[in-house]
């Protein structure tokens, strides 16, 4: 019987025994469904997109042509728009992710504490993020609205600060949109963090402060080590749903002024359903799930280096 | 055994060839529309009388026809507007409404891929006289000289004028209307002696008021065309690029309007209604809006008039879209639910008129020249409007024409591109959008 070692050093037979082969087949039977639903709802639409991708192909599915990979010729080639609006994501995912991560770090650190009615704040803490992108967008649209109207010029007025509307001014619109972000999404982040500041235990913070470590080292040396998983889940979560955001830009800005914010994903809807390429449309989707794939996959990498179960 | 199986077969073709006649008795018809949903208040409403928003005219117009027509019932799908995201899922899945309403410019792309079903026959057919459509309107409906939309209203670019703030400005005439620019000088003097008297601008552009629609106004007032010979869309061009370059003084002008990276439409809107411009330029969508708000009393605009879109150069032109029932049934369709679908339209283009309550401007000659249109408030004052309008080419480009020149005028406005710049960005984007047609 043939065997193999594996990482602890201990040597397990290749071949399964009859209970162990029919336990595997009952494992196999309990997660069919999800594997054939997963399939047919998710692998094949993947398959699917990027045989369109190579298609010229209206959004009726109508004009169908098949072009091979003339559609990323172009978007690579010479599309201007598909780079600046790739440049746009990314400019918010850099304005928008630190913010969301760090914020929602200090958050649950303010709210991981044993104060009668904490509960409270954690709740109002949590709330936006229960909104929907057209509360947001509409409560956001009013906060930075221009002149008198809008709640952050009334108060930059009153110290003399003159300010024209957030969100029609190029320099000024992305950010905004950022800081939105932020208080919509950031709740949810603090909660995952705070999860894992529970999860973390007291004997660790007892026993550094024996040694003389400060609130500083504290953190250093016990709290970021321990929330390394809720961090990585974090920021891989953060990351595709910044490279992915659309609803709330399309609310906020609509993509303006001047196509100053518009995002990949608007861009791809754009194509596909205003201009009917639904083929150009798949090859940019299929070139972000690329994108998005590749990242996620070196982030866990990168966070995983020199983890011990 | 035998006789059993007799009786049944007998049984099972009566009902075959029964179905069409049961079928033809009784019909449902599906309209996909937009205009909003206001089924909790008008879901039962019959009575057209002092409803004036375009959910409740469109809702208690359907409930009429239901109610007066038990054999072909109307069941409406609300869709968001533009409609188009829904529709083109439906006719993706293969399960079309029978009827829908788009924009006129949206047509050709839908008609070009045999999506829609031809109307000029049925119309014939079931008595809607296309020589009734005036000249501008018609061409909404039309591909390659096919009727594929029937026009049911203009929704176009006018002037909303506070005749209070032009009085005081020594801007009104004995009759009491306000004293218009003909020429780019006269508007510009105009403006100042509005600014000057009351320190409101005159005409205040927001969105798309300030982009695209003034642009391609001028371009056809200056005798420019938005096509080539060859139906390919032409917008870097000598005519174009002195239209932006008028916007762009207009724009920086101060008098004209406020700046455009300080307003949006909704607040150009709200500006006007309370008295702090003396003009807008928005849509005939506006009207019924700013009458309500008027006699409600909740808005310091009292005395409110309604002009065309500015003529200041050589031709008339202005920027008009138009709303057009169509069937999208494909080439193919059942000519029975076509012939139900078309009198189901026919009979809205004929009670139109109620629709104008809403400020939109009418297709047809008769509509226009009855009593109760001529009757409606201010129709006078903009009356030129439905002969001046000008159809956005009839090429499948013309829904990505409108999207990518207002966003590449909005760069220009904005000072992010130069107008030469801009022209040509929107020219090479138009260009590429033709590239995938081929």
């Amino acid at each position: 019987m043939g065997s193999a070692k594996i990482a602890n050093g201990r040597r397990y037979p290749l071949r399964l025994s009859k209970i162990e082969r029919q336990d595997a087949l009952v494992g196999f039977l309990f997660i069919a469904p999800f594997i054939i639903l997963y399939l047919i709802f998710n692998f094949v639409p993947i398959l699917q997109g990027f045989w369109i991708s190579l298609h010229n192909w209206d959004v009726i599915g109508t004009n169908i042509k098949f072009v091979g990979l003339r559609n990323y010729e172009i978007l690579f080639g010479k599309d201007k728009l598909f780079w600046s609006s790739l440049e746009h994501t990314l400019f918010f995912a850099v304005l928008a992710g630190p913010g969301l991560i760090i914020t929602g770090l200090a958050l649950a650190l303010m709210l991981n504490q044993r104060v009668r009615g904490i509960g409270i704040f954690r709740t109002v803490f949590y709330m936006p993020n229960i909104l929907s992108v057209t509360v947001v967008g509409l409560v956001f649209a009013r906060v930075f609205a221009p002149g008198e109207r809008g709640f952050v010029n009334a108060i930059l007025d009153s110290l003399g600060i003159s300010m024209g509307s957030w969100f029609l001014d190029e320099a000024s619109a992305m950010p905004t949109i950022a800081i939105t972000k932020v208080w919509w999404s950031v709740g949810f982040n603090m909660l995952i963090f705070l999860a894992g500041l529970q999860d973390i235990p007291q004997a660790l913070y007892d026993a550094a402060k024996v040694d003389g470590g400060g609130r500083w080292a504290l953190f250093r040396h016990v709290t970021l080590p321990g929330l390394r998983r809720p961090m990585l889940f974090v920021i891989v979560l953060q990351v595709i749903a910044s490279v992915q955001v659309f609803p709330l830009i399309d609310v906020l800005t609509g993509g303006g002024p001047a196509g100053s914010t518009r995002p990949l994903v608007m861009y791809l809807f754009e194509r596909s359903f205003d201009y009917w390429q639904l083929g150009y449309g798949s090859a940019i989707a299929f070139v972000l799930f690329v994108f998005l794939f590749s990242i996620s996959i070196f982030q866990l990498w990168f966070f995983s280096r020199g983890e011990v179960d | 055994m035998r006789k059993f199986a007799t009786v049944i077969t007998v049984l099972l073709l009566v009902m075959l060839l029964g179905a069409p006649t049961l079928a033809q008795d009784s019909m449902t018809l599906t309209v996909m529309r937009f205009f909003g949903d206001c089924v909790d208040t008008f879901g039962d409403v019959t009575d057209l009388s002092g409803t004036t928003s375009e959910c409740g005219i469109i809702t208690t117009l359907t409930n009429i026809w239901n109610a007066e027509n038990p054999d072909v019932q109307v069941e409406t799908i609300v869709a968001d507007w533009p409609g188009t995201t829904q529709l083109n899922a439906a006719i993706a899945a293969g399960t079309p409404p029978d009827i829908a309403v788009l924009h006129g410019r949206r047509i050709p792309i839908y008609a070009s891929r045999g999506a829609l079903t031809p109307l000029s026959d049925v119309m014939e057919a079931v008595g809607i006289d296309a020589s009734d459509f005036t000249e501008g309107a018609a061409d909404y409906g039309i591909y390659q000289g096919e009727f594929y939309g029937v026009p049911f209203d203009l929704a176009a670019t006018i002037w909303h004028i506070n005749l209070d703030l032009w009085a005081e400005a020594g801007l009104v005439d004995d009759m009491g209307a306000p004293m218009l620019p003909t020429s780019p000088e006269d508007f510009v003097a105009a403006a100042e002696q509005v600014y000057g008297a009351t320190g409101k601008p005159i005409a205040e552009m927001a969105g798309q008021a300030g982009t695209v629609r003034p642009l391609t106004a001028f371009i056809f007032q200056l005798g420019g065309a938005l096509s080539d010979d060859a139906g390919n869309p032409t917008v870097n061009t000598p005519e174009a690029l002195e239209a932006l370059n008028y916007i762009l003084e207009l724009q920086s002008f101060g008098a004209i309007t406020r700046p455009y990276n300080e307003i949006n439409n909704a607040i150009a809107v709200e500006n006007f209604a309370n008295g702090e411009s003396a003009g807008l330029i928005d849509g005939t969508w506006r009207i019924n809006g700013f009458d309500r708000q008027i006699a409600e009393g909740d808005v310091a605009l009292e005395n409110y008039y309604v002009a065309d879109f500015p003529q200041l150069f050589e031709f008339p032109g202005t920027f008009a879209g138009s709303h057009n029932w169509l069937v999208p049934l494909g080439q193919n369709a059942d000519p029975a639910r076509v012939q139900a679908a078309a009198e189901f339209i026919k009979w809205l283009s004929d009670n139109s008129v109620v629709w104008a309550r809403v400020g939109h401007g009418m297709t047809r000659s008769s509509v226009i020249n009855s009593e109760e249109f001529q009757n409606l408030p201010h129709r006078l004052e903009y009356a030129s409007m439905s002969s001046n309008v000008r159809s956005v080419p009839r090429e499948v480009w013309g829904n990505a024409f409108w999207a990518i020149v207002h966003e590449e005028v909005e760069a220009a406005i904005l000072g992010i591109k130069t107008p030469e710049v801009a022209l040509a960005d929107a020219q090479a984007r138009l260009d590429d959008f033709i590239l995938f047609q081929s």
